[in-house]
């Protein structure tokens, strides 16, 4: 079930919070600038971002806005945080579809990120297994397809067997199972 | 001489076994599992799935991935049956070249032996990983409904899965000797047999090592999967009006539903509550929405007491074909995943007024009577005679497309009848034989078995020429036709041709094909 702009919007400000929470400030400025992205108008987004000491970009869809998206992105990519660059660049290409340097940027931030997931799954061979208890479940904060990926770790099924049921496009899956990983949810043994 | 197994091929889930040092022992799978579900499936990347893997991705893949191909086997693709899994299954059923049905998944067509010998070859497979051995030769199981061409398809299947099939065996036979196995005594047994997919129910009679059954019947269309959709119905009305939101078009939260439905129905046969908890099943306005939901034994017995009480109106009908009452029955074994269910076997009790026998397993009894059956051919072992019988009437259509019966339906095989017939018109050098299985009087409501043209009769008037044709069923239920010229003594040329079986150039192109395939997996 794809999210609404709506959906995606309110996922993605209560993301930012726990990252916020997490000390994680960069990634939470990230997906509040996301939201900036999709809304530039967004209230909430503006004043979370005023909240953690980051200037939020002008009012009003303006091209700048992509642009310094992909520039976060970018810089992110660089410091090695291919994981947390990929959805600020998923979202400035979704804004921009014409910008064929986006979405170059984007293949290739992609790429490279499914070369990292499969190494450090051991090729498919690795056994996810959830980390939390299922009632400290409900305290994050996941969409519907990362609830179904979830759904199918059990400490003994393979990432491979994993992508194979899930019928998701690989790089997905494995993107979703490592966001997993990132918020502490699941741990991807070797 | 290499082992051989028993395989329980069963329309949900398949199970396989084998005697070792004389006691029969079920085979695990790699996963740990005894059963294994009988399942094919392609994926969007055309890799091809068998068992445990092709169920976990039975909804979110439903256009691509094969359930319950026992009810399509062997079957007509006109038949009622085939076009009632039309409408249930999310896979395309399409008419062969036969007149059989066959199925369309990732872009290619199988023939529906074909689909079941991928399973018969996975569980050719865990057997030989289990036993460290190749595995060439096995007895395979089928409903006791089958009919000859559903036999003959089964054996296919088995052939096409590199396995010389000894014994097509009637899954409640099965049961009964693994029952009886190592027992004596003279007995009267109802074999209830509620499976995935299935029900049957058969009344069998054991005496001094021989086991006789008396009478069978069934629906193919009745099993434990519709207590897992009443379940699945029960959660969505659930969410639906706590949440205002349908989840019957999400196929993700479908196959996460279906997958918790089946859980909690297994745990509630030992537990009087469960929780269904399916976190992050969907999204709402404010945020990620949790299914968590409390069922209880009794709400799943309201669920399915139709179901329950269904099984008994067939179980009625058999016992009047044995011309027995519930008192003449000694035991009563219960067979089947579904009949751990306290409810099933709490109304099976009631109905029979005595409980039933529980000493074996319902999930692997099918199989491990299958491998005492396996011994039994292999060692020539003569204790135990099993005697089956024909579950449906056969016959030949008549003038005026009537039904004239020549074997009567539950009579012992093996068994072989003649008939003498002759012409109806002068002259007449040349007759179409159609023969067909079933109960009704009128012809062409019965399955047609297969037809033969007899040709080169002596010229004659009407009535004068005596042909006779007999019919032979074998101890697999199968059925051969032959004919003979009284006058001359001679064998005349016939030609059988049985509908929705493959032909040997057939069976053999799929045998490559798939090795083909493993291959190029191998690769």
């Amino acid at each position: 079930m794809t999210e609404s702009l709506e959906e995606r919007i309110a996922r993605l400000l209560a993301e930012g919070l726990e990252l916020f929470g997490q000390d994680r400030i960069d990634s939470a400025a990230a997906c509040w600038r996301e939201v900036l992205a999709l809304d530039p108008e967004h209230r909430e987004a503006r004043d979370y971002l005023e909240s953690a000491g980051f200037v939020p970009p002008p009012s009003g869809r303006t091209p700048d806005a992509t642009r310094e998206l992909l520039a976060e992105a970018l810089a992110q990519a660089a410091a090695g945080e291919a994981d947390e660059a990929f959805p600020l660049l998923r979202t400035a290409a979704e804004a921009a579809p014409g910008d064929l340097e986006l979405q170059a940027s984007l293949e290739l931030v992609r790429a490279h990120l499914y070369v990292s997931y499969r190494e450090r799954t051991g090729h498919g061979a690795c056994r996810p297994r959830v980390r939390v208890a299922a009632s400290q479940l409900l305290q994050f904060n996941l969409p519907p397809d990362a609830g179904f990926v979830l759904s199918m770790v059990d400490g003994q099924t393979r990432v491979d067997e994993l992508i194979t049921v899930s019928g998701m496009d690989p790089f997905d899956a494995l993107h979703l199972l490592f966001r997993l990983e990132r918020a502490g949810i699941v741990e991807i043994a070797s | 001489m290499g082992r051989v197994i028993g395989i329980d091929l069963g329309t949900t889930n398949s199970c396989v076994a084998v005697l070792e040092n004389g006691q029969p022992s079920v085979i695990p799978n790699s996963g740990g599992y005894k059963t294994t579900p009988s399942m094919f499936a392609i994926t969007q990347d055309g890799k091809r799935l068998v068992g445990h893997l092709a169920k976990r991705q039975a909804i979110t893949n439903a256009r691509n991935t094969v359930f319950a191909a026992k009810r399509l086997i062997g079957r007509r693709f006109d038949s009622e049956e085939v076009q009632r899994s039309k409408e249930l299954c999310a896979y395309e059923i399409v008419r062969g070249p036969n007149d059989d049905a066959r199925i369309q998944i990732g872009g290619k067509t199988f023939t529906c032996p074909e689909v079941s010998a991928f399973i018969l070859r996975e569980m050719r497979r865990v057997a030989e990983e289990y036993l460290g051995e190749p595995v060439s030769e096995a007895v395979i199981t089928v409903p006791a409904y089958f009919n000859d061409a559903q036999r003959q398809c089964t054996k296919d299947a088995g052939k096409i899965a590199g396995l010389e099939v000894l014994r097509i065996v009637n899954e409640p036979t099965a049961a009964a000797m693994a029952y009886g196995f190592n027992r004596s005594g003279d007995e009267k047994i109802a074999v209830y047999d509620l499976g995935g997919g299935t029900f049957d129910i058969s009344i069998l009679e054991m005496s001094e090592g021989v086991i006789e059954v008396l009478a069978t019947a069934g629906n193919t269309f009745l099993g434990g999967e519709d207590f897992d959709r009443r379940i699945v119905k029960h959660l969505l009305g659930g969410f639906e009006q706590s949440e205002g939101i349908d989840l019957s078009g999400d196929a993700m939260a479908l196959q996460r539903l279906k997958d918790a439905a089946e859980k909690a129905k297994c745990d509630l046969s030992s537990r009087e509550r469960v929780e269904v908890n399916l976190p992050f099943i969907a999204t709402g306005t404010s945020g990620p929405l949790h299914l968590s939901v409390e069922i209880t034994r009794e709400t799943l017995e309201g669920l399915v007491e139709d179901i329950v009480q269904g099984t008994l109106k067939i179980v009625e009908q058999c016992m009047n074909d044995a011309g027995l009452t519930r008192e003449g029955i000694d035991q009563v074994i219960l067979v089947g995943g579904q009949t751990r269910m306290p409810r099933v076997q709490q109304t099976v009790a009631e109905y029979f007024g005595r409980r039933p026998h529980k000493g074996v397993n319902p999930d692997e009894v099918v199989a491990v009577g299958a491998a005492i059956q396996a011994e039994t051919l292999v060692t020539r072992d003569e204790n135990l005679l099993l005697l089956d019988v024909t579950p449906l009437s056969l016959g030949i259509a008549t003038f005026g497309g009537h039904f004239a019966k020549l074997i009567e339906r539950n009579t012992t095989v093996p068994v072989a009848k003649s008939h003498t017939f002759t012409t109806t018109r002068d002259s007449q050098s040349a007759v179409k034989i159609r023969v067909l299985q079933g109960e009704s009087d009128v012809a062409q409501e019965n399955d047609l078995l297969g037809e033969f043209v007899l040709s080169g009769i002596r010229p004659a008037r009407k009535g004068e020429p005596e042909i006779e044709v007999s019919f032979d069923i074998d101890a697999n239920g199968i059925v051969s036709v032959s004919a003979r010229d009284q006058a001359t003594g001679k064998e005349q040329s016939i030609t059988v041709n049985a509908t929705g079986t493959l032909s040997e150039e057939e069976i053999q192109k799929i045998i490559e094909e798939q090795e083909l395939y493993e291959v190029q997996l191998k690769e």
